[in-house]
């Protein structure tokens, strides 16, 4: 099936963190906090829960 | 080692997550919305799908489900990873959140619903679970546990479907059509239906695939012949 969808190809670890981290500063928090809220099941609000499903993706955890 | 452009592996998820991804574009553009285009995020390991992904920008952006130019009653919020599977043999979706939500900034105390998925995660909660956004004052009183002061009922994790057939993209849909928070485009229910049955094929594939002693059995049943591999 031929598509015009975009992709965008990720091909180094620096363009990867600059990925990540413009996800955390825009959520005004950090990959730990992050990690902890997720263990807990428990984030403080839906845009950390989704800053989670960004960046835990990316990173593959 | 040949470049990662040429993996074969990752030909093949750069193939599936841009299918996946005009996928979601046609479902929604053909009944709750317009001109939503949905586009990928390809790093090493899997993909990402969702509404305005660029490379520097990996947030999905919400969509306002309209048909017609009015102030749209709710917003849905989609972000999909798909990627290979433990083997890495077969492409799957590792994760994937989809919230309604009523206000363009997505904010919890506007939440409908959010329904997440999360393959083989590292916590104890269902693999697919869903949440809702709403006021109870007696949910301190059934926890049991020593970790936390007090709980929201949006903190709850309520089990839906488990892996294999847990909500899709067109069950949400659907719900904020039958539950009039949206207006529809006239053939919507033939193209959730389409939507809904490559699905239940990629699932039933995918079960077949995990109990194939089973699946033998039932086929037998049905007046199949079945044998087993030689391998």
């Amino acid at each position: 099936m031929a598509t015009s969808t975009e992709l965008h190809v990720i091909e180094t670890d620096d363009e990867l963190d600059a990925l990540v981290n413009a996800s955390l500063e825009k959520a005004e928090t950090t990959l730990e906090e992050l990690r902890f809220q997720a263990q807990t099941g428990r984030f403080e609000s839906e845009k950390l829960r989704r800053t989670w499903f960004t960046v835990s993706s990316l990173l593959n955890e | 080692m040949p470049p990662l452009s040429n993996d074969p592996q990752l030909k093949a998820l750069d193939k599936a997550a841009r299918n996946f991804a005009q996928e979601c574009s046609d479902l929604l553009n053909l009944t709750v919305a317009n001109g939503v285009k949905f586009s990928a995020i390809r790093t090493n390991n899997s993909a990402l799908i969702g509404v305005g992904l660029s490379k520097t920008c990996a947030d999905s952006s919400p969509i306002p489900l309209r048909i017609g130019k009015g102030k749209p009653a709710v917003h849905l919020y989609v972000q999909h990873s798909y990627g290979y599977d433990y083997e890495r043999v077969y492409l799957t979706m590792l994760k994937s959140t989809m919230a309604l939500d009523t206000s363009v900034e997505m904010e919890s105390d506007q939440l409908i619903v959010t329904y997440d998925y999360a393959r083989e995660t590292n916590t104890p909660y269902p693999e697919a679970h869903l949440h809702v956004y709403g006021k109870r004052s007696d949910l301190d009183e059934i926890y049991l546990g020593t970790g936390r002061d007090s709980r929201q009922l949006r903190d709850l994790h309520l089990p839906v479907g488990g892996r294999r057939f847990r909500p899709t993209l067109e069950d949400i849909v659907e719900f904020a059509i039958l539950e009039e928070m949206v207006q529809p485009r006239d053939d919507w229910t033939t193209v959730v239906e389409q939507g809904r049955q490559r699905w239940t094929s990629i699932q039933l594939k995918a079960l077949v695939r995990r109990d194939q002693v089973t699946a033998a059995e039932q086929l037998r049943k049905e007046g199949w012949t079945c044998e087993a591999p030689d391998h």
